[in-house]
């Protein structure tokens, strides 16, 4: 649930899209944050199945697909800790987890486990993002989750109806694009 | 002290960890500062509090919300803040949305109808509406103050405009 503010009430509880293209949704941009696609798609759809948002996490990003988020990944989201999913992606998901849950228990060793993967900016990125994720909470209490049917899909940055325009949105755009990597909607790609 | 190391300057940890991520962290607290504004002021205090106590935010629960002081919030009220189901101190509204504030905070996922038009008994749908809001971008926050092991400030955030520390709440 993301909006432009127009001054309306729906606006006024909405995420400002803004905020969740700083938070690199739908894509990495120049000021967002900074972390690999497959990373940041699973610590989306990890608080997506948390929270129980239907429509969260039935959505994958097309980007992050392409740079190979699989749905064997994505499965073994509920049972990460005794999954085959590689040591760096669990490291950063037991920060994500325990933001879920209690962030008390993100306990020291955690954090240092973590940072033998990763930067200290990308920890921060991590905590962040894992922050930025719960607001799906707000769409489930007040019973606004639009529900599996509406996302199943993959979705795309060029989609401006939900992740709107910016100059950094664009430039991203472009420097995907010149990679190869498909930014726009194919048709009826559904998952 | 924050466990992050390498910061960015600022006059508090707030600022020096999340000024690691300059924009986000304005356009957040933009956010924050008018979704925490909507609503009854010592009403939105208190479940900001009851949440920090939750998640173990030590750098939110140094802070008071100036709207609440004004409206009349006392020290003896948010020092009974953990026996709210039983102290005097609370009435019958405060005690109900601070039982939803805490469902909001273990798992939102399993509130239930019921549990809703429990609420809705004591708030106007607009108010409900605005105090989820609320909750929201506090439990985020307070979220990340815990995961950051923020210290108390030192000083009042800047990002902060309406929030006061206890020792000017008192004067």
């Amino acid at each position: 649930m993301q909006s432009e503010d127009d001054g309306s009430p729906a606006a006024a509880i909405a995420i400002p899209i803004e905020l969740s293209r700083l938070a690199a949704i739908p894509i990495r941009t120049k000021r967002s944050f900074q972390l690999d696609p497959v990373l940041h798609e699973l610590i989306r759809i990890y608080n997506a199945k948390y929270q129980d948002c239907q429509y969260c996490q039935n959505a994958r990003q097309a980007v992050a697909v392409q740079h190979g988020l699989e749905e064997d990944m994505v499965s073994a989201l509920g049972h990460f800790e005794t999954s085959d999913l590689p040591e760096q992606i669990k490291a950063a998901l037991r920060i994500t987890s325990a933001l879920a849950s209690n962030p008390a228990l993100l306990t020291d060793q955690i954090w240092a486990d973590a940072g033998r993967y990763y930067s200290e900016q990308e920890l921060v990125d991590i905590v962040l993002l894992s922050m930025h994720t719960t607001a799906s909470k707000t769409t489930i209490t007040l019973g606004l989750d639009p529900g599996k049917e509406a996302s199943s899909r993959l979705f795309y940055p060029t989609e401006t109806d939900c992740y709107g325009t910016s100059e950094d949105l664009s430039e991203a755009i472009a420097g995907l694009e010149s990679r190869g990597i498909a930014v726009r909607p194919q048709a009826e790609a559904r998952i | 002290m924050t466990r992050v190391i390498n910061l960015a300057p600022g006059p508090t940890e707030l600022d020096q960890v999340w000024g690691l991520r300059d924009d986000y962290y304005k356009l957040f607290m933009e956010d924050y500062n008018k979704s925490i504004g909507s609503g009854d002021p010592v009403l939105v205090e208190l479940c900001r509090l009851r949440i920090a106590q939750l998640v173990e935010s030590r750098f939110d629960l140094a802070l008071r919300y100036s709207p609440a002081v004004r409206a009349g919030l006392t020290d003896e009220k948010t020092t009974a803040l953990p026996r709210y189901p039983t102290s005097d101190e609370f009435t019958e509204r405060e005690r109900i949305c601070l039982e939803f504030t805490e469902q909001f905070v273990i798992q939102s996922s399993a509130i239930s109808d019921e549990d809703v038009a429990r609420v809705m008994t004591v708030l106007t749908p607009e108010e409900f509406i605005y105090l989820c809001k609320a909750l929201s971008v506090m439990d985020q926050f307070a979220r990340a103050s815990s995961a950051f092991r923020l210290e108390p400030p030192p000083v009042v955030p800047a990002t902060m405009p309406d929030f006061l520390l206890p020792a000017q709440a008192d004067a």
